[in-house]
């Protein structure tokens, strides 16, 4: 639930200018003691996971105690992953036990972020916000804080190692990692500078001390997304491509000299926003003017060398992107709107999400769609132990939909039942038919095998196994499931 | 190739003068002695016909004097019957003289034979089986019924032997003087155990039969996807996929094992209402990923540029630690589906890069190990040697390889290609740049 009005208050405060990159040099000679400790709050999740391999239950509920910072008159930020497949959060101040009922507001899993707020007034009574600024290396040591589990407010100093931009399936953000000792940081403990906040933390590295924090030019991209109202995804700039790395032969090949530098594209997904404008043996030069170099990476002030993923990221969905790209031998130019990467729309959901897994059980059959939430149902091992065939798909970006909202069906595996008896060993299938009609969605498999006349139901799956079973005896089967294995929500489509 | 070490094992005299024992206790040999129980010379034994597949061998000792003094051992007609006693005889752990073992006969099923991967018949006992008994002869009323060869080591006095039908089979395989195989098939099957299946392909309540899923090889397209398998060679399949054996029964597969190549298989079929009965020829297919453990054999390969090329194989697999687990995802992928999934369908096999020998005409190709090539020159490669002559072909002045996986093209120059081969092959003293065959 989006409270739009909440976050709206606090654009009021902020100078836009930060997300324009423009270095400010913040005077540092300013060190008016701040007390943090009326800007920190500890919030108590409880998660229950989804299980995606039995997917009418959920696994055990976990409860871990994170942080948030106070950034706006009732507006609270954490991080987003420390709060996935959420089920209640309470939140409390000042070291104390109280705890009080809080709201969850935006998850943003591309940038890591969420604003919760927290409906008792009484909450924020004595507390107070902090400003939000860019880190600046001339100034002093960044510091985290954090309530340890006695009620006693810690603040950590910490030495920044770098800034990169980390580009994963989740999408991608801005992250500043810092050499710091602490113990067992949950997520979302605030990073300051000089009494005002640069960044969230996301995850710590025990093993290296190296904690990474999301930098504060995320958290001000997260409130000016919303600041027109609605709150749209990360943009995606989607394709397959290989840095050139100095390869004097296939520039040579290209066409290229070799001070040119970009990256050699490999493919580009239907979904993608530059499908149509950008091709395969093309080469990207350079995005809105900023060159890219043999390693995939452009000059961005004041951090240096970054991914060049931060030219699309600083953008917003909407926005006009511009692109010098190599191909046929010149140099051209195209541009085009970026379009939001909206994990509703793959063929393959990509990463965890907090809409509970779809699923259809018919005559005993787990049918559900291949999502990362079950390819990777095996837990950290999953690389090793899933099925060679549904890796290969999930790891391929060219199998987007024509049609948006197409999944792959899969046959999990099947619940023995009186009449299901002598299918049981067949696991891990791709269906591709029912009664001979194409699968395209779960939901379609529901609907045929309701509506069809046909006395059988016909599953034919990817490389020619087959599963014939009565109409009839489907229907009857439901009994059964909830008798015998308290099944009682057959589907949840 | 890696350093020598030695093993010890057993082996038979059979007619003529033939030692028979099985082919993991022989196979990579480089020399092999044979000694008698009442003779303290040994002698220099030379492998006349190995067959890796159902792990037998056959050895001859070109002194004769060896064979002085001793007796050869007929061969049983038939399978033992269960619970029947059985006696083994041969040099295992424990001891250097001959060690004897009695005990009955516990179980007859096709089984995995582990040298190779494929399943044949096997004979189960649990007379004592240990290591160094392989190749040793499983004996009842005088006669050979078997040569034990394995045990399961995770369970109590379970031992294999290769029974006399796999046995007879190598040996009437070899009287033309070459070593050609066990025909296997070369479709998928599911069995139709659940009444409704069958009913709605049009059994009627009388009819027995097995599921064809996937066939691979079959140019003259007699056998089709989703043919019922009524009968092999008038032999009744029931639902499960057995036919009898026997006190019991046994998997259908196996009465293409007793086969020999060139020799004909009767189906009959039911088929869209119908019953179709025809005879298909069996041949050897060459498997377009060779999932079977492989020995004596070196790989095939290519060396151009300092790029080293093979064909994708379960050796090569293994080449990774807990392969199953660890190895190249895509390589795994096209392993388990290659046939399922119709990758690539025109291709023989698949063409991996094993790694780069760095050179200065290759530096800018890395990270590119066991990659599978799509293309060279823009010509699809489909097997090994098209890969070879594409190479004769280069586009513009370079040679443009190109991959299964999403990656930029790796180029060569073309400019003085031979000697870059020949300086790379002297650098890395390589003798020779190919192995085609």
């Amino acid at each position: 639930m989006k409270n739009i009005l909440l976050i709206l208050n606090l654009i009021l405060i902020f100078n836009f200018s930060i997300i324009a990159q423009e270095t400010e040099n913040l005077n540092t000679e300013e060190t008016k003691p701040v007390d943090l400790s009326k800007s920190v709050v500890e919030l108590r999740v409880t998660t229950q996971g989804f299980d995606y391999h039995s997917p009418w239950q959920k696994k055990s509920y976990d409860v871990t105690t994170i942080s948030g910072v106070l950034i706006g008159e009732k507006l609270i930020l954490t991080n987003s992953h420390s709060l996935l497949q959420h089920v209640y959060v309470e939140a409390s101040k000042s070291g104390k036990d109280q705890r009080y009922t809080a709201q969850i507001l935006i998850k943003d899993y591309n940038t890591g972020l969420a604003l919760i707020t927290v409906q008792d007034p009484d909450f924020f009574s004595d507390l107070i916000p902090v400003e939000i600024t860019n880190y600046n290396f001339k100034d002093s040591s960044p510091v985290i804080t954090s309530w340890d589990d006695r009620g006693i407010f810690r603040s950590y100093s910490t030495e920044m190692y770098k800034t990169e931009v980390l580009f994963h399936e989740t999408g991608a953000s801005l992250f500043h990692k810092l050499f710091a000792a602490l113990d067992n940081p949950h997520g979302g403990e605030p990073v300051f500078q000089g009494g005002k906040l640069i960044g969230v933390t996301q995850w710590y590295d025990e093993e290296n001390n190296i904690l990474s924090a999301i930098s504060s030019s995320m958290i001000i991209w997260m409130i000016y997304n919303v600041s027109d109202g609605t709150y749209e995804n990360q943009p995606n700039l989607f394709f397959n491509g290989t840095y050139l790395k100095n390869d004097e032969n296939l520039k040579s090949y290209l066409g290229l000299s070799s001070e040119d530098t970009g990256i050699y594209v490999d493919s580009v997904p239907p979904i993608s926003s530059a499908y149509g404008y950008m091709q395969e043996g093309d080469v990207i030069l350079s995005i809105d003017g900023i060159n890219i170099n043999d390693n995939g990476l452009c000059n961005i002030e004041p951090y240096g060398p970054m991914h060049y993923i931060w030219l699309v990221i600083s953008h917003f969905a909407g926005d006009e992107i511009t692109l010098e790209l190599f191909r046929n031998r010149e140099k051209i130019t195209v541009s085009f709107k970026l379009l939001q990467n909206n994990p509703e729309e793959y063929l393959i959901e990509p990463f965890y999400t907090d809409t509970p897994p779809k699923y259809l059980i018919s005559g005993g059959l787990i049918l559900q769609e291949l999502t990362a939430g079950f390819v990777k149902r095996g837990g950290n091992d999953w690389r090793k132990t899933e099925n060679r065939r549904f890796i290969h798909l999930f790891d391929n970006f060219e199998y987007y939909p024509e049609t948006p909202g197409n999944r792959i069906v899969i046959l999990n595996r099947i619940i023995p039942l009186s009449m299901n008896s002598g299918y049981e060993y067949l696991r891990n299938e791709v269906l591709i038919k029912v009664n001979d009609t194409e699968i395209n969605n779960l939901l379609q498999v529901k609907e045929i095998i309701e509506n069809t006349d046909n006395k059988y139901i016909v599953f034919d799956f990817l490389g020619g196994n087959r599963i014939v079973l009565e109409k009839d005896k489907i229907e009857e089967s439901f009994g059964e499931l909830a008798e015998s294995y308290k099944i009682e929500e057959p589907d949840n489509l | 190739m890696q350093a020598f070490t030695n093993s010890t094992g057993s082996g038979v005299i059979i007619q003529e003068n033939l030692i028979l024992t099985n082919a993991h206790v022989v196979s990579d040999a480089t020399n092999i002695l044979v000694q008698k129980e009442n003779d303290p010379e040994k002698y220099l034994a030379e492998i006349l016909y190995i067959a890796h597949e159902c792990d037998l061998a056959l050895l001859g000792v070109n002194d004769k004097n060896f064979y002085k003094g001793t007796n050869s051992i007929a061969l049983h007609t038939e399978v033992p019957e269960l619970e029947s006693t059985v006696v083994t005889y041969g040099y295992p752990t424990g001891g250097s003289r001959i060690s004897i073992t009695k005990g009955i006969i516990s179980r007859i099923e096709n089984t995995s034979y582990s040298h190779s991967g494929y399943s044949f018949l096997t004979v189960q006992t649990d007379a004592a089986i240990n290591e160094g008994n392989s190749g040793g002869p499983v004996i009842q009323d005088g006669k050979i019924v078997g040569i034990a060869f394995q045990i399961k080591t995770d369970a109590d006095s379970i031992g294999y032997m290769i029974p006399v039908p796999v046995i007879n089979h190598f040996l009437l395989d070899i009287k033309d003087n070459t070593y050609d195989g066990f025909p296997e098939i070369w479709f998928d099957l599911a069995p139709l155990e659940n009444e409704d299946i069958r009913s709605f392909m049009g059994m009627d309540s009388s009819m027995t039969g097995i599921l064809v899923t996937n066939v691979f090889y079959d140019k003259e397209n007699k056998l089709r996807l989703h043919d019922i398998i009524l009968k092999i060679d008038g032999i009744e399949v029931a639902n499960d996929g057995s036919i009898p054996y026997g006190n019991g029964r046994i998997l259908v597969t196996d009465l293409f094992s007793r086969r020999q190549f060139g020799d004909s298989i009767n189906f009959e079929i039911y088929r869209n209402g119908e019953i179709i009965n025809f005879d298909l020829t069996l041949v050897k297919h060459k498997f377009r990923i060779n999932s079977y453990n492989s020995y004596d054999t070196l790989p095939r390969y290519f060396i151009f540029a300092g790029i080293i090329f093979q064909p994708v194989s379960l050796e090569y697999l293994k080449t990774w630690k807990e392969w199953y687990y660890n190895a190249d995802k895509l390589m795994l992928y096209y392993y388990y589906y290659n046939n399922r999934d119709e990758i690539f369908p025109e291709r023989e096999e698949f063409i991996v890069i094993n790694h780069v020998l760095p050179d200065s005409a290759n530096t800018y190709i890395s990270n590119v190990d066991d990659m599978i090539v799509n293309s060279v020159n823009n010509i699809p490669i489909n097997n090994l040697d098209d890969l070879v002559e594409a190479f004769n072909h280069p586009v513009d002045g370079y040679h443009i390889i190109k991959l299964d996986n999403d990656y930029k093209p790796l180029v060569i120059s073309a400019d003085n290609i031979e000697e870059t081969n020949e300086r790379i092959l002297k650098n890395y003293d390589i003798p020779e740049d190919r192995k085609l065959d």
